[in-house]
């Protein structure tokens, strides 16, 4: 892949124009993490507002009605619902690991299964998880839609 | 494998089936088809009510396992009792019956569950070197 930069002072804007002789999973890949650059949602830390791009964001949480963003060192308060955050999310390679739990698979760093069969996944940050066995077939299908 | 196995066993279910349906169709005796159509839908109703216990977490496994095996044996209990199945003083067969199937059913759940997550730890792995080549061969060019 050749990376290709060049400056142009009048531009309104940044312009991205990808170029390739096939469409495969390395362009679709490299176009959801492009879009996800524009996407970002809004979490408030001690009452002031952030914007938090989606490829910023570790996983998501719902803890008694609460949404809590997690990015790599810091927490954020949204107002939305779990459920309305996965339908924005479900196309930016994030994915659903539990009933309350919405989880970027770019931060993934393994998976395993723990003596008492519950199952955990550990994230880029050392960071780990619970994951409902029955949302595994959805982690391989994101996994395997990248791969 | 899975493929095979998943084959196999839809196959001999139709198979099952239709060794119960022509004889009672032929023979005008429909008892040990409506037996078999009986267990089926326990069967149905037993994974129905495994997509509402799975709606249930808890951070204790065996509270998640003991609802589900209390679900399946009240399925049983409740649809035996109605199609006749035991009476009072052989209720016991139900229990002694269904613990050896849920078992069974939870150790191929278990290995199958280890299984899809070590095929997602090789999905992670493959990605990282991909990622890893892409970014050494835009270094070296």
């Amino acid at each position: 892949m050749n990376l290709k930069l060049t400056q142009i002072k009048d531009l309104p804007r940044i312009e991205v124009e990808i170029r390739y002789p096939e469409m495969n999973k390395t362009v679709q890949q490299l176009i959801r993490r492009i879009e996800s650059v524009n996407h970002a949602i809004y979490g408030n830390d001690n009452g002031r507002q952030y914007r938090i791009p989606y490829e910023d964001i570790f996983y998501i949480e719902s803890v008694d009605k609460k949404t809590f963003i997690y990015t790599e060192k810091q927490v954020f308060r949204s107002d939305m619902r779990l459920y309305q955050l996965l339908d924005d999310l479900a196309s930016f390679e994030f994915v659903q690991v539990s009933k309350s739990c919405i989880l970027n698979i770019n931060v993934l760093e393994s998976i395993q299964t723990l003596a008492n069969s519950r199952i955990e996944v550990t994230l880029q940050n050392g960071e780990r998880l619970n994951v409902s066995r029955t949302y595994i077939p959805q982690i391989k299908k994101a996994l395997s839609n990248e791969a | 494998m899975k493929e095979f196995f998943k084959k196999l066993l839809t196959n001999f279910g139709m198979v099952l089936i239709m060794a119960f349906l022509v004889p009672a169709w032929v023979n005008h005796n429909w008892q040990p088809f409506i037996a078999v159509m009986q267990i089926f839908l326990v069967v149905l109703v037993i994974h129905l009510g495994q997509l509402l216990t799975n709606r249930f977490s808890s951070q204790y496994r065996f509270l998640e396992l003991g609802l589900e095996f209390l679900m399946v044996l009240t399925v049983v209990l409740v649809f035996g009792g109605l199609f006749n199945w035991y009476t009072l003083e052989l209720i016991w067969i139900m229990p002694a019956m269904v613990v050896p199937v849920y078992i069974g059913a939870y150790i191929l759940d278990i290995t199958r569950t280890r299984r899809e997550v070590e095929a997602i730890n090789i999905q992670i792995q493959r990605r990282k070197e991909r990622l890893m080549n892409a970014s050494t061969r835009e270094k070296d060019q």
